[in-house]
């Protein structure tokens, strides 16, 4: 599977609580997409699908880094989107999360200047012109997403 | 303990400040080093750059700010630091000076919680200042909450934005028009010549959470209209986008703050925070508060935007309490809920 195609909020609830049921500590996951593409929405509901309470989860892009303690497993919340394509990871601070113990999900990783772990899944997420539909695409860097992926699209056609 | 001289520092952002607190009371020495000129030219935030410049800028700012009082390190009493929320790498800067200052001149030190002084702003050189309790809404680039003031220190969360700040909202939108950072001043200023009512855009009342506020869709939305517009090969009536989206913006700050004030049968509103300079938000606040027979205060202008001598405010009113910190405490980079 490489595509998902959201049709509704339902959708994306749907596709966040999915992959809260195949994330664990240590995965990247790094979101792509133009403003309103819904990267802040779909990391509200993994993380309520990890037992974070939702209402923590706001768009980190003020303070950079959100961090999420309070579920099965922690989540630091990254956006990119105040750095720009100066975009440096080893200035903000984000080593403490890649050491594993935490699930992070960065906003705006098209700033990334390069890569940040031998294992990511990289989530474009596409508005239509109209609006009706947001497109996700998926692109994994090494193999731990692999069966995982089969596993999300099994979940996303369950009802 | 009351302290008389209370030293403010501030960095939890793109300024570096330090202001001087007399009795808390009267502001002897204020000045503050703005970064965002120098970010602008970067077309973002540099994190190590603003960490960088926090740590070149401190120490002459604070000496400035006690020049101005005609003061030296030894008369203060006390030393406020912003402790959070904010960029952590920013806020360590002040608070290590802060630290080391305070301990090697044998001062007490205060942690100030930044929103909350922000609420505090409008006590700021205010010969007629709200009477508690109030309904106080901190809006800026990082923050839009509403809280009920009971007095300086007991202050209540009644909600908060669920998902982008109001500030964060119009920097967002003019990256959208292509006008630069930060998006507020330059929206505000085309939207003097826009029409309000060009373009219908949404307004998140959240029925549940009426306290609550919501500017993603909103955000969304304007996105779509420019893009739309732009595919079909029409000109972008910048201005009409821009009085439309404030409109859209000031109408639910409004809304919600005097919802607040009915809710919890208060008489007085305050709105602090960077947006409260928006002289569109400050005319509308005005009016309408007036016509539900509330009384609006607002910080003036140049206590809206971050500064030190509201953290000195918080400070003065926290040590009275017998509120100080230790050497071994850390900065906290976002408020629990």
């Amino acid at each position: 599977m490489n595509q998902i195609v959201l049709r509704r909020i339902e959708d994306t609830r749907k596709l966040g609580l999915c992959m809260a049921g195949l994330v664990k500590a240590g995965d990247i996951l790094l979101l792509s997409g133009d403003l309103g593409a819904g990267k802040t929405t779909l990391t509200r509901f993994l993380a309520q699908g990890l037992g974070i309470d939702e209402r923590e989860v706001t768009s980190p892009t003020f303070s950079i880094i959100h961090e999420y303690r309070h579920g099965r497993i922690p989540v630091a919340h990254v956006d990119l989107y105040r750095l720009g394509k100066n975009a440096e990871i080893s200035d903000i601070g984000l080593d403490e999360y890649l050491a594993g113990d935490f699930i992070i999900i960065m906003e705006w990783a098209e700033f990334l200047p390069e890569s940040i772990g031998k294992d990511c899944l990289y989530m474009n997420i596409r508005m239509d012109r109209e609006c009706k539909t947001r497109t996700v695409t998926f692109r994994q860097q090494g193999q731990s997403w692999k069966e995982r992926l089969a596993e999300l699209e099994r979940c996303m056609k369950q009802h | 303990m009351e302290p008389r001289i209370v030293l403010g520092i501030e960095t939890s952002c793109d300024e570096t400040a330090a202001a001087v607190l007399e009795n808390g009371k009267d502001i002897l020495g204020s000045v503050i080093a703005s970064q965002i000129d120098i970010h602008s030219e970067y077309g973002g935030i540099v994190p190590e750059i603003a960490s960088r410049k926090h740590v070149e800028a401190i120490h002459p700012v604070v000496q400035s700010a006690l020049a101005e009082a005609d003061l030296g390190f030894h008369d203060v009493d006390a030393v406020a630091v912003t402790q959070g929320p904010g960029l952590v790498g920013s806020l360590v800067v002040g608070l290590s000076f802060a630290k080391a200052a305070a301990l090697a001149a044998g001062k007490v030190l205060i942690g100030v919680n930044h929103v909350q002084a922000h609420l505090l702003s409008v006590f700021l050189e205010n010969a007629a200042p709200p009477e508690f309790p109030f309904v106080g809404l901190v809006v800026s680039g990082g923050h839009t909450s509403l809280y009920l003031v009971r007095s300086f220190l007991n202050i209540e969360l009644l909600g908060q934005t669920r998902d982008d700040a109001a500030g964060e909202a119009f920097d967002k939108v003019a990256k959208v028009l292509g006008l630069p950072y930060p998006g507020g001043p330059v929206i505000s200023k085309l939207a003097e010549n826009g029409d309000i009512r060009r373009f219908k855009f949404p307004r998140a009342r959240l029925p549940e959470t009426p306290c609550d506020f919501s500017f993603s869709g909103l955000k969304t939305a304007v996105m779509q209209q420019v893009r739309n517009m732009e595919h079909k090969g029409q000109i972008v009536p910048v201005e009409d986008v821009c009085a439309s989206f404030q409109e859209a913006v000031v109408d639910i700050l409004i809304e919600k703050t005097l919802a607040a004030a009915a809710e919890y049968g208060v008489s007085c509103i305050a709105v602090s925070g960077g947006v409260a300079s928006n002289m569109c938000l400050r005319r509308d606040m005005l009016n309408r508060a007036q016509e539900s027979g509330l009384k609006c205060h607002f910080p003036k202008q140049e206590f809206c935007t971050d500064n030190a001598a509201m953290v000195a405010l918080a400070g003065y009113h926290l040590l009275k309490e017998g509120m100080s910190i230790g050497p071994d405490a850390d900065v906290y980079s976002r408020l629990p809920l």
